[in-house]
């Protein structure tokens, strides 16, 4: 009797073996770009310049003393939490409300992935052609509702610039936050909530001591990825506002777009990217931490 | 056999599959991709006359200058660039694109020139280009609407221009009748700030490229609190802090305001009346002034250069195609351009052509015109390498100043930032 050719191979080395293509395209996709990074960031590397030397730790002193660098990230996190609490508050409601028995459910739960499909530019030019200040809809609405008497730019002020952002960003990424929710809501027994019921708890109760806790995990994981995608944004400043205006609403992410691909200094913008890598990385500890202790508990 | 015949397949096969290689083409032209088909078709033409063929590469408009420098520095070689003045002293002082110097015929094509255009297109004295469109802003104003409220006739100072914006107002015809390029990117609130500053008499550097803007009672200053003020009072469209070259066309096209400052070729959509609802409406005046400067206007040029990688005689015999004179020994593209798309031209000859000045009549004042480009001021400052990295701050700090910021500390920074660069490089 031959034995099976698997069995022969340790275990250990049966995953590996079957992992290396994928870890293969991971080295070559993120980890070479990133050790790149790395490498620039300790370099004067700006392709105006001939000469590219080894700068040691200035990249970084440059941009930690600078009032701008501060300015930035303030925004970033001012951007950040509103964006996350818009979020997933919505998302926590839009889930209990998919969760219900109805007809067209299904449709609505259909219904809700388009603003997710949509790709990040594209929903940023949407928003931009909503908000038109001479032609948008946002403001002709307004206008007929007579919130409005003639029509406003909105993205040239403050804080209606950034209120806007916000709102465009959270449009396109509540799905996400409803369709993990919607998930962890499905997790819990209904006979919770039946005996719950039975008990005389009211639904706000229910939500308070049988939702709420029992959906933490999901919460948190929720929390983790919306945080690390709002503390990333992009596309939608870059459609929408520029950073602007003036610097209102320019983010980590704008700043390195304008030091790396405006002024081509890449050794400035890629250590301002390790800055912000390094800031997702101590948030998303302290919250997986936090996860942590409260399954433990 | 049969191997020979898989060979021969094979072969068939990988030579049909190839595209042409640049290395096929004797000169590659490279630009953003403004009416590209005219490019090819103009291409066609240099190729039927001088017997050498050519391809055009367009590179994407809003990303141009970065796509270009990554690409120069990461060793792609091109032939012929598209470049705009602002970038110029930075892809001159790179190396990346020659002078023009001691190739046949530079001097008669300098003769055509006027010397502002020529200043333009040169880095530490040498040419580097032939203008592919050049001109400059002007001051447009809907003569419908100005008529709707009673003025006669268009400012001659700034004061004068908020007047007269505050009648339309008062007279219910326009809430916010200016509208202004000020958002924070290549083409707007620089370009703006510097036809408003000049038509308060001021400039941002002196002739030892030195900042002056930050000086009490400058005439930027001037300006800026000129456009504060009209944003606070709503006689200058709010709009005006997002919208860019090109979008600020969509407000005077549509009749939703008065007055405006545009390049000059954009003139031809204004008064297009397939593509404006007040083509016929839209004139064009004198930027205006004040009690210290008559008018003031910036002008712009776009040129074709030749890199340094490109085999020079065969790259000339384009640029000449293009810029200068064909076979024919007319200006043929300079003047289709100007002709079919109202862009706008430099060569002294065009000037007088018949067909161009009937052409242009329709949609701008071909006089005041001229009469505009006598107050065109000297933008030395921007032909140094560093000039780009500073704008890049100063926009930010343009806007936070109109939407009520500390000029005082921000106009310093900024002075000081231009120090800093300048010791840098």
């Amino acid at each position: 009797m031959t034995k099976n050719s698997s069995s022969e191979i340790p275990q250990g080395r049966l995953a590996l073996i079957f992992s290396a293509p994928a870890l293969l395209i991971l080295a070559v996709t993120v980890l070479v770009p990133l050790a790149y990074a790395i490498y620039l960031s300790f370099h004067r590397y700006n392709l105006k310049r001939a000469k590219r030397p080894f700068a040691g730790f200035r990249n970084y002193e440059k941009i930690l003393t600078d009032d701008k660098f501060w300015d930035s990230l303030a925004t970033s996190f001012i951007f950040a939490v509103s964006a996350v609490a818009v979020i997933t508050v919505v998302a926590f409601f839009l889930a209990l409300l998919l969760n219900q028995d109805y007809p067209g459910r299904g449709i609505l739960r259909a219904l809700l992935l388009i603003p997710w499909a949509i790709p990040d530019v594209v929903n940023a030019l949407l928003w931009k052609w909503l908000l038109h200040p001479a032609f948008g809809v946002m403001n002709a609405l307004f206008q007929m509702g007579g919130i409005i008497d003639q029509y406003v730019a909105w993205l040239t002020t403050m804080p209606s610039a950034m209120i806007w952002v916000i709102i465009a960003y959270s449009w396109k990424n509540i799905p996400l936050a409803t369709l993990l929710i919607l998930a962890g809501l499905q997790t819990i027994p209904k006979t919770l909530h039946e005996a719950a019921e039975l008990e005389g708890a009211n639904a706000w109760k229910r939500t308070q001591y049988i939702t709420l806790p029992l959906l933490r995990p999901t919460l948190t994981v929720v929390l983790i990825f919306e945080t690390i995608f709002a503390l990333k944004v992009f596309d939608i400043i870059y459609v929408l506002t520029s950073g602007g205006p003036g610097k209102s609403t320019t983010v980590l992410g704008w700043s390195i777009y304008i030091n790396t691909f405006k002024k081509l200094d890449f050794g400035t913008g890629s250590a301002l990217a390790m800055i912000l890598g390094l800031i997702t990385l101590f948030i998303a500890i302290v919250f997986y931490a936090f996860l942590d202790r409260g399954e433990k508990q | 056999m049969m191997k020979k015949w898989l060979t021969i397949a094979a072969l068939a096969l990988v030579g049909w599959a190839a595209p042409a290689s640049a290395q096929d083409v004797d000169v590659e032209l490279t630009g953003w991709p403004y009416q590209v088909d005219v490019v090819r078709e103009n291409l066609e033409r240099f190729t039927s006359q001088s017997g050498l063929s050519a391809t055009f590469n367009p590179f994407p408009s809003n990303e141009y200058h970065t796509k270009m420098v990554s690409s120069f520095a990461s060793g792609t070689n091109f032939d012929i660039v598209y470049v705009r003045d602002s970038f110029l002293a930075e892809w001159a002082a790179a190396g990346w694109i020659v002078p023009l110097t001691g190739l046949p015929g530079v001097d008669e094509y300098m003769a055509d020139l006027p010397q502002g255009i020529i200043d333009q297109m040169s880095f530490e004295g040498e040419v580097y280009g032939l203008p592919y469109y050049s001109g400059n802003s002007v001051f447009v104003y809907n003569d419908r609407l100005m008529k709707q409220a009673g003025i006669s006739s268009p400012p001659k100072t700034w004061n004068e221009l908020m007047q007269q914006a505050q009648t339309m107002k008062d007279k219910g015809v326009l809430a916010s009748p200016i509208v202004i390029g000020l958002a924070a990117n290549e083409n707007s609130i620089l370009r703006t700030l510097e036809i408003v500053s000049a038509g308060f008499g001021g400039r941002f550097f002196n002739d030892k490229l030195e900042p002056v803007f930050q000086e009490p009672n400058s005439g930027v200053r001037k300006a800026l609190a000129w456009i504060a003020d009209g944003m606070k009072s709503g006689l200058i469209n709010q709009a005006s802090m997002s919208q860019g070259d090109g979008e600020i066309d969509q407000f005077v096209r549509s009749g939703t305001a008065a007055f405006s400052l545009v390049t000059d070729y954009e003139m031809k959509v204004l008064n297009d009346s397939e593509q404006s609802n007040e083509a016929g409406n839209i004139k064009n005046a004198l930027v205006p002034g004040s009690a210290d400067a008559t008018s003031g206007t910036i002008g712009y040029v776009r040129l074709y250069s030749i890199t340094s990688e490109a085999d020079k005689e065969q790259a000339w015999k384009l640029v000449q195609f293009l810029g200068g004179k064909d076979a024919t020994g007319v200006y043929y593209v300079p003047k289709r351009w100007a002709l079919e798309f109202g862009l706008g031209f430099s060569p002294a000859p065009l000037y007088k052509d018949a067909d161009v000045r009937n052409s242009i009549s329709g949609w701008i004042d071909p006089d005041l015109l001229q009469e505009q480009a006598k107050y065109a001021i000297n933008r030395g400052y921007r032909f140094v390498p560093y000039f780009s990295d500073w704008e890049i701050e100063a926009w930010a700090g343009f806007q936070e100043i109109i939407n009520g910021g500390d000029a005082d500390s921000i106009l310093e920074e900024l002075a000081e930032n231009w120090n800093e660069l300048q010791s840098e490089y």
